[in-house]
């Protein structure tokens, strides 16, 4: 490699010629640079006060080694943006877009001075013959082009590549697909580059990677450095045609197209210009060597064709600049200190992608992360719920109804019941849904029976739209005949508003609804918590006590017992049992026995599943405490 | 006050009770309002959940409740609000803004409101949409029905239910920890306060579902409120306790 | 002003109701008016929020979004029921009937799913919560209770049983009176915090 290495003015040691920041300390090296064909100008910091003599003297003395050895080569000044498309003049460097004071300066100089001018004009001339040179012009076209084509197969790459599915493994077993396809083509190559590239086999999603805030899994795969993948797979090393492959061509892990890969190929790219080897034509100066794939020469490796197809199936292989990879692996000081640089390039991004994977990442989601495998024994318990309920349904024969001491609430309820008179007025309020309509209509069914048979009065009432088309459903299985069922609208205002109207002409309530307190009992239908607060909240005190029965479902009763207790309730019976209890006491028949039945075995497997699950707690528990002693 | 019964009295007698210890709360509380409150481990979750959404890009669902189908809700069905508004505040400029689910009309229009402005007060209007607070059934069931595909949808972060939830509830609660997500749930029904112990929720009990704004630290009044409720509880505990020896010693009747 | 008006529009509701409530007759008819009133909005409310979720589902179908089938069935049965009740009047039994088809399987469905899901959550629950103090307490009170519900026990008719039996189906009183007391507290003071206007979520 015949690349000048540049010298850290911090540290003192060397550096590659493309390089930004010295490898050793990490100091910038911006202001070390070199005027292409001019090897031995000084370069002078930014902002330091030279003086023309001393810039005249140094020309005049252009052999005379300098400390700082600028730049060589054409390449465009590393750590600046070198991915431009092309050294054009209408998009010239950012360095170049300000000429330095020192050029400025010398430049005013020639025009006014002759004599300087003269000189610089020869110095210029001299370097405009350096980048006259057909080789060098052709090298930077060549090394630009190959730039634009890169980014410009990244971009359709990305455009093209379907995104991968959240948390889909991209690459099995963290192989990338295009070191996958490499390794292929060229598995001897790939075997001695391997313990050289040891760091460089890495998925090719690190640019997906980039963006975890979508995907929900943890990153089984490590986010790699598309820094180093694109670095390191500088595809193009002219070198000595004897010579190896060197990494194949990872910058098809560019072609995520994702904005990292963009910025870490341009941001690579400069700095491992020279870590491969020395350009295959001795005119290619160093800074050249990643430039070019040298378009006019042929590979020259046996291995560089199946290369070649791999770069161009996966879309990054520039038609008519072969790739020729440098095979050399992992000789010489240069190379070495490319590994380094590339090592350490992708390290920083490893970190930085790490840090984006990890930014977000909480406590646990779930309280217990739910273990797979839960829906078998779900549906298996489901079945098995369905099974007995079926059986009981069907096979299991029909009992005599027991005589036990009946609840309080429902005998008071009965009592209330009894004491209706024929002519009397009873105001029926459905509220409750569609699902629970069954349960409610086997128990308020008897003690419409009862009062329609004894010439009570009947008017049905909702607060709730479904209350219209349910309770012809409830008409129809007590024998009453049809009529029509008010609806009250407004909910709690509107409770509070039946309950205001003593006189009957409230504009808030329905027609036909009276004062409330003409009604001899209220007998709510419920099967909510929150609509039989309603009524006794709201109604309730406007309401003698012996005015409100509810019959309701039974994961009521528990909540209706307080209001009983507190005589805000002339009474109630929740759920069937209650219902068979309260239709037998009012010398009805009682619901059919199948849904009690049913609801007794739904009781009986309730308990069975609750006694199971804290055997199998204890069972676990007492697993978990064996292994922890294993002496046991 | 002629027609005034017994009832009457007791109930404005504890009304302006309250009164008097909201406003000594408010007064006493007016410098450090949230010092000294308990936590609710519930609703520090909840915070946290956020936080994850944010990070993660992900939405936050929240269903408020089966409100009064046709009619005004009640202080209770507003327990889920505070909690919305916070969400959407924190969400204005997410990849994914909170959804809220109404089982009400009036319910659904209010948890609109809390929406809108939030995005009012962060000046992002153009970022609002009426969609963000919707009703998601007019029935309890069919309530239900709405809320589970939201709780199904592939881009949540957490799934909240704090309102007056029924028992059934439980469908969605157990969709909730199938998808393995946080689950904050809370309701004034006791059924339903029931069922959520079965499931894998960060529970609020009781009327700790009603102490949203102090928990999460957003409301001062909340705080002062939850500091008087703490102070009526005790006197309603005395006056219990006084009541029954009275009753024990015959001197009530 | 635009912020300030709902919230005393509230306010001053809220506190005339109450003060109707103890004053009596003298504010009875306003206060019915005023109830009216309430009654209007919130059934008003009730229309803007379907309309907001036909609206919904209208812009999931044009621009089809994922799942945009739902919001085909969506709107097809609500139009389907909207004319159906429009044309034949929502007092015709035959409406009536059809609707009551098409909602008593779908509503039992869910709650039969519910039962199932509730039963195998009952198997999780010390898994999912481990042993404290809340879910030994609530294991044996959900034991103790699901057997008095069987009425096995009610049927032996043995009077000290009986006896025991009455007192375990009243012991629940104390907790869901705490419990009652505690969210009727709340509530109240979250309805005095609406009616000052302290509480005001819907922006500042």
């Amino acid at each position: 490699m015949n690349a000048e290495m540049i010298t850290c003015p911090h540290c003192g040691k060397e550096n590659l010629p493309q390089a930004t920041r010295c490898v050793h300390c990490g100091e910038d090296l911006d202001e070390v640079f070199k005027i292409e064909g001019v090897e031995n100008i000084p370069v002078l910091s930014e902002g330091s006060d030279v003086s023309v003599s001393e810039l005249l003297q140094a020309f005049r003395q252009p052999d005379k080694p300098t400390e700082d050895s600028p730049l060589t080569g054409g390449a465009p000044v590393p750590g600046s943006l070198p991915i431009e498309e092309d050294p054009q003049p209408d998009k010239p460097f950012k360095e170049e877009d300000q000429a330095p004071e020192w050029l400025t300066r010398i430049r005013k100089r020639a025009l006014q001075d002759e004599d300087a001018a003269g000189e610089l004009t020869r110095k210029m001339n001299s370097l405009d013959n350096a980048r006259s040179t057909s080789s060098q012009e052709r090298v930077d076209d060549e090394f630009a082009s190959w730039i634009a084509r890169i980014r410009e197969n990244t971009r359709r790459e990305s455009l093209l590549t379907p995104k991968l599915p959240t948390g889909a493994p991209e690459n099995e077993d963290g192989v990338p697909e295009w070191l996958r396809r490499v390794r292929e083509l060229q598995p001897d190559a790939l075997e001695e580059e391997q313990p050289v590239l040891g760091t460089s086999a890495e998925t090719s999603d690190g640019g997906t990677d980039a963006a975890p805030a979508l995907n929900s899994e943890p990153e089984s795969e490590p986010s790699e450095n598309l820094a180093t993948d694109t670095g390191s797979g500088e595809p193009t090393i002219p070198k000595a045609p004897e010579q190896p492959a060197s990494e194949p061509i990872q910058s098809a892990s560019a072609g995520q197209g994702e904005e990292l890969p963009a910025e870490s190929v341009s941001a690579v790219m400069p700095e491992s210009q020279g870590s491969e080897p020395e350009a295959e034509s001795g005119q290619i100066s160093p800074a050249d060597d990643a430039d070019t794939p040298a378009e006019d020469e042929p590979p020259e490796s046996g291995q560089s064709p199946k290369i070649e197809a791999v770069l161009q199936g996966i879309g990054l292989a520039a038609e008519d600049a072969p790739v020729e990879l440098d095979e050399r692996a992992g000789a010489g000081e240069e190379l070495s200190a490319d590994l380094l640089l590339l090592r350490r390039q992708k390290e920083s991004a490893q970190a930085l992608l790490n840090l984006i994977g990890e930014e977000g990442k909480g406590p646990p989601p779930a309280k217990t992360q739910r273990l797979g495998g839960r829906g078998w024994s779900r549906f298996i318990l489901g079945s098995f719920l369905v099974l007995v309920l079926a059986a009981v349904l069907f096979i299991a024969p029909e009992t005599k109804p027991r005589n036990w001491e009946n609840p309080a609430p429902a005998v008071a309820l009965k009592d209330r019941l009894r004491a209706l008179e024929k002519g009397d007025l009873v105001l029926v309020v459905q509220e409750y849904q569609a699902a629970t309509s069954a349960e409610l209509e086997q128990i308020a069914v008897p003690v419409l029976r009862d009062m329609q048979t004894r010439g009570v009065e009947l008017q049905f009432l909702t607060t709730h739209p479904n209350g219209l088309w349910l309770s012809g459903s409830l008409m129809d299985a007590a024998g009453i005949p049809a009529r029509e069922t008010m609806f009250l609208a407004g909910g709690k205002p509107g409770v509070l508003a039946a309950a205001l109207n003593t006189d009957g002409n409230s504009q808030s309530v329905p027609a036909g609804l009276k004062s409330l307190d003409s009604y001899a009992l209220i007998l709510l239908l419920e099967d909510s918590q929150a609509d039989i607060q309603n009524w006794i909240e709201q109604a309730g005190p406007w309401l003698s006590p012996t005015r409100l029965g509810i019959l309701a479902s039974s994961q009521n009763a528990a909540l209706l017992l307080p209001y009983y207790d507190a005589g805000q309730l002339a009474g109630f019976a929740a759920g069937l049992t209650e219902g068979r209890v309260l239709a037998q006491a009012l010398d009805q028949t009682p619901p059919a026995g199948a849904p009690s039945r049913a609801f007794q075995a739904g009781l009986l497997v309730m308990i069975a599943v609750l006694l199971l699950g804290i055997i199998s707690k204890a069972e676990a528990d007492s697993s978990a405490q064996h292994r922890k002693e294993p002496g046991v | 006050m002629n027609g005034m019964i017994t009832l009457d009295l007791l109930a404005l007698a504890i009304v302006t009770l309250a009164l008097l210890s909201l406003a000594a709360a408010l007064l006493i509380s007016r410098k450090h309002p949230y010092r000294n409150l308990r936590k609710n481990e519930a609703f520090l979750d909840a915070e946290r959940m956020m936080h994850q959404a944010a990070e993660k890009g992900l939405r936050l669902t929240i269903g408020l409740g089966f409100g009064q189908t046709v009619g005004a809700p009640s202080p209770e069905n507003l327990a889920g609000l505070p909690i919305l508004r916070l969400m959407s505040a924190r969400s204005v400029f997410n990849d994914q803004p909170a959804q809220a689910l109404a089982g009400g009309g009036a319910l659904a229009c209010l948890a609109q409101q809390v929406v809108r402005g939030s995005y009012q007060n962060a000046f992002a209007m153009e970022l609002f949409k009426p969609d963000f607070g919707l009703l998601a059934g007019a029935t309890p069931y069919a309530c239900l029905a709405g809320l589970l595909p939201e709780v199904n949808y592939r881009a949540n972060a957490g799934v909240f239910l704090i309102g007056s939830h029924r028992p059934e509830t439980l469908l969605g609660a157990s969709l909730a920890e199938q998808k393995n997500l946080p689950l904050v749930a809370g309701s004034d029904d006791l059924s339903a306060q029931a069922v959520f112990l079965l499931s894998n929720a960060r529970l609020c009990l009781g009327e700790d579902v009603l102490h949203a704004g102090a928990a999460l630290e957003t409301d001062a009044s909340a705080a002062a409120a939850l500091r008087a409720q703490d102070w009526l509880r005790v006197l309603a505990a005395l006056g219990l306790l006084a009541g029954a020896v009275l009753k024990l010693l015959g001197l009530w009747p | 002003m635009k912020k300030t008006l709902p919230v005393l529009t509230a306010a001053a509701a809220a506190l005339f109701i109450l003060a109707a409530l103890v004053v009596g007759e003298p504010l009875a008819g306003w206060l019915e008016i005023v109830l009216n009133w309430a009654v209007i909005v919130a059934s008003a409310a009730l229309l803007v929020a379907i309309a907001t979720l036909i609206l919904t589902h209208t812009r999931n179908i044009i621009h089809g979004k994922r799942g945009f089938i739902y919001s085909l069935i969506l709107i097809g049965a609500f139009l389907a029921s909207l004319i159906g009740g429009l044309v034949y009047g929502a007092a015709d039994s035959a409406y009536l009937r059809w609707v009551a088809a098409v909602q008593l399987p779908l509503e039992t469905s869910l709650l039969g799913l519910a039962a199932l899901v509730m039963t195998a959550a009952a198997l999780q629950v010390f898994r999912n919560r481990g042993w404290s103090l809340l879910t030994i307490s609530f294991g044996a009170s959900a034991l103790i209770f699901l057997v008095i519900s069987l009425g096995l026990l009610q049927a032996l008719n043995i009077p000290l049983l009986t006896a025991i039996l009455n007192y375990l189906q009243r012991l629940p009183m104390i907790g869901i009176r705490g419990l009652l007391i505690g969210v009727g507290i709340g509530a109240l003071m979250m309805g005095l915090r609406v009616a000052l206007g302290l509480e005001r979520p819907w922006g500042e």
